[in-house]
């Protein structure tokens, strides 16, 4: 347990430091480059510099990670996306009393290797001290519907973006698809690079550089996957 | 203060994104070594890393590869693009089990299993990765097209959507009680506005558990 703890502080706070002080570089681009996602900029922006309302919109998820991390070991993408940017912005701004300072890369990267830190920490120990009955129903629940997700939902849901996105996204998306789910058993990563490669194409055309280059990868990448999965 | 006001002005310059990129890098990169010992701790989305979980256990990678490769070429050439590296298909999927992934495959195990030689790997993956994007960024000339990143951001909400309800048909095909657990826990979010998901998992867990410490089902085990 005592291996576990050590691991969560030092995963949780690197993590923690990099998302947090990214989200802050966020206010500030496309000026700098900053990472995160644009739906974490504006939900920081939705709790407009107040620390309560931060708190809170983090803690709503730390539930649901918890119930992801108890059912297939994922901390899920919340921790990252939600729980340490919020926390970090609260804990940044009811240090320094400044409304603004969630935009300061340096204390943001300070406060979320704490939050960071925590968070990691309170959700695997937890996980391993819930009763194994908790862990039960959450496996029996949570596992076969993600198993549905992966596979024919994804997929599905990626072919029916791809169709509706325009002539050339649905073919290769379809030509993909079919592909991926005969080499790789699951039709999406064909789906996504459907999109891509169609997006391209519609672009710019088939002959732009760009175009062929990804119809390069893509054919590469296929070819390297079967000769890994022995179809050749 | 003259200290403090030097560190602040350099991680707002362009290079610093650099270390950003790798303190994010090696923990969500380790974070994949302590889920290998641990089963508990992956960065990566719920439905990515049931992928891995397979993966660990069939020894085929290929899915797992294959469905976030393309994600995070995707992501890595959109990063510099608009200004904002979205770190849920770049770090958490393509870094967190794409990656490690791809060097289990390959048989270089201990740089993924061993826990201190994960978190270099990761910092390495992360300054390789913002170099990659801050070179981009001085290529680029402005004016290049999305990606098609919007067509895949509808998607993944059309998945987001649909967990919630298969989460509660699941909850009520494996017991009653946990199925009015899961109702209730999704109703209570769903006037709250906030996503059903959490309460209807949180439910569940809740509401079958009482039902099974009363004596009110068995949930099959232990009966």
């Amino acid at each position: 347990m005592l291996d576990l703890v050590i691991k969560s502080i030092i995963v949780g706070g690197l993590a923690g430091a990099g998302a947090a002080g990214g989200a802050a570089r966020m206010f500030h681009a496309p000026g700098i480059q900053g990472m995160g996602a644009f739906r974490t900029l504006g939900e920081m922006n939705a709790c407009n510099g107040d620390p309560i309302a931060h708190f809170s919109y983090g803690l709503g998820f730390l539930f649901s990670s918890a119930g992801s991390v108890v059912g297939t070991g994922s901390l899920s993408s919340d921790v990252l996306h939600r729980i340490v940017p919020q926390w970090s912005a609260g804990l940044t701004i009811a240090a320094t009393k400044d409304k603004t300072a969630s935009n300061n890369p340096f204390k943001m990267m300070i406060s979320g290797a704490v939050v960071g830190a925590a968070v990691v920490t309170f959700l695997n120990t937890l996980a391993g001290l819930i009763p194994s009955t908790m862990a039960t129903i959450a496996e029996k629940i949570v596992s076969p519907a993600a198993e549905l997700i992966l596979s024919p939902i994804l997929p599905v849901a990626f072919w029916i973006s791809a169709l509706g996105a325009g002539k050339w996204h649905g073919v290769f998306a379809t030509v993909f698809g079919v592909l991926a789910q005969s080499i790789m058993g699951n039709a999406t990563p064909g789906c996504v690079l459907g999109i891509l490669v169609g997006q391209s194409v519609q672009d710019e055309g088939f002959t732009s550089k760009r175009s062929i280059l990804m119809i390069g990868f893509v054919a590469v990448m296929f070819l390297l996957i079967a000769y890994f999965r022995g179809k050749f | 203060m003259e200290n403090t006001n030097k560190l602040e002005k350099f991680f707002m310059s362009e290079g610093a994104f650099a270390v950003f990129m790798a303190l994010i890098c090696s923990g969500v990169f380790a974070g994949t070594s302590i889920f290998i010992q641990y089963h508990t701790g992956s960065f990566s989305t719920t439905s990515v890393t049931v992928m891995l979980s397979e993966a660990l256990t069939t020894g085929s990678f290929a899915a797992v590869i294959g469905y976030t490769g393309g994600f995070l070429l995707a992501r890595v050439l959109e990063g510099p693009l608009v200004g904002i590296l979205d770190i849920g298909g770049a770090i958490m999927t393509g870094v967190g089990a794409g990656l490690p992934g791809l060097l289990l495959s390959m048989g270089y195990t201990s740089l993924v299993e061993n826990f201190i030689l994960s978190l270099l790997t990761g910092a390495i993956i992360g300054v390789v990765l913002a170099a990659v994007i801050l070179g981009i960024r001085k290529l680029m000339p402005g004016g290049y097209s999305s990606m098609g990143t919007d067509i895949m951001v509808g998607a993944g909400n059309i998945v987001g959507e649909w967990f919630g309800p298969i989460i509660l048909i699941m909850a009520a095909k494996f017991d009653i009680w946990t199925g009015l657990g899961a109702m209730l826990g999704a109703v209570l979010c769903h006037t709250k506005k906030s996503p059903i998901i959490g309460g209807a998992i949180l439910g569940a867990m809740i509401v079958g558990y009482i039902a099974f410490l009363l004596g009110f089902t068995t949930l099959g085990i232990g009966a």
